[in-house]
């Protein structure tokens, strides 16, 4: 299920930028964070406070639009069980021109991991992850 | 005053549960620390978590004064994106 903030499963990124596409947007910027994978890592499970994630979300995106000139923000976070090389959060910034579009992606993803209400923990460790 | 408080990761293993409802028979002049001591108290652990508060789906601060009805989270430093 992907709603506008939240997905259970895997989601295709080009369904996003489908939807964010207008005239006047010249420029997509997308991020993209995955679960790595290593000897020790198969897997993250995720788990977000909902209720204080859709209104945080709302306070990002005003946010950037009050700093950077852009003309759409969509994000999507994962939640519950992922595997290694899942998304496990888009970020698509639609502005007339590119940079405006990077710097307020980059913006919104320092943002999002410092205030967002959720919490990754990997699969096998049973450690909590502070990345 | 009825106060429901929310735990999520670290601290709800900790406590146990996902939600408390909590009952405060005079509760005009109770802070968010008032309930934080009050949960440390009874979950010593929680003590050892760097914690973070929010109040009706807002980061807060302990000096803030509980309202009826209030929605408290309780959680360790968050770790998304």
């Amino acid at each position: 299920m992907t709603t506008n903030t939240m997905a259970t499963e895997d989601f295709s990124i080009d369904e996003l930028v489908r939807k964010i596409k207008k005239p006047e947007i010249g420029a997509i910027v997308t991020f993209s964070g995955v679960v790595r994978g290593d000897d020790s890592v198969k897997g993250l499970n995720v788990e977000i406070y909902g209720e204080m994630w859709a209104e945080e979300l709302e306070r990002l995106k005003s946010a950037a639009r009050e700093r950077f000139e852009i003309e759409a923000v969509e994000i999507v976070h994962r939640e519950g069980s992922l595997n290694v090389g899942e998304n496990i959060v888009v970020i698509l910034v639609g502005a007339r021109h590119r940079k405006e579009a990077f710097r307020a992606c980059e913006y919104l993803i320092d943002l999002l991991k410092e205030r967002a209400p959720i919490w990754k923990r990997m699969s096998e460790t049973k450690t909590e992850m502070t990345t | 005053m009825k106060v429901s408080v929310r735990f999520f990761a670290r601290c709800r293993e900790i406590v146990g549960e996902e939600r408390k409802e909590i009952e405060i028979e005079d509760g005009r002049d109770m802070l968010l620390e008032d309930i934080i001591t009050h949960l440390i108290n009874e979950y010593p652990d929680l003590k050892r978590e760097k914690l973070l508060i929010s109040r009706n789906h807002k980061y807060a601060k302990p000096e803030e004064r509980l309202e009826d009805m209030d929605e408290i989270a309780i959680f360790p430093p968050v770790s998304g994106g």
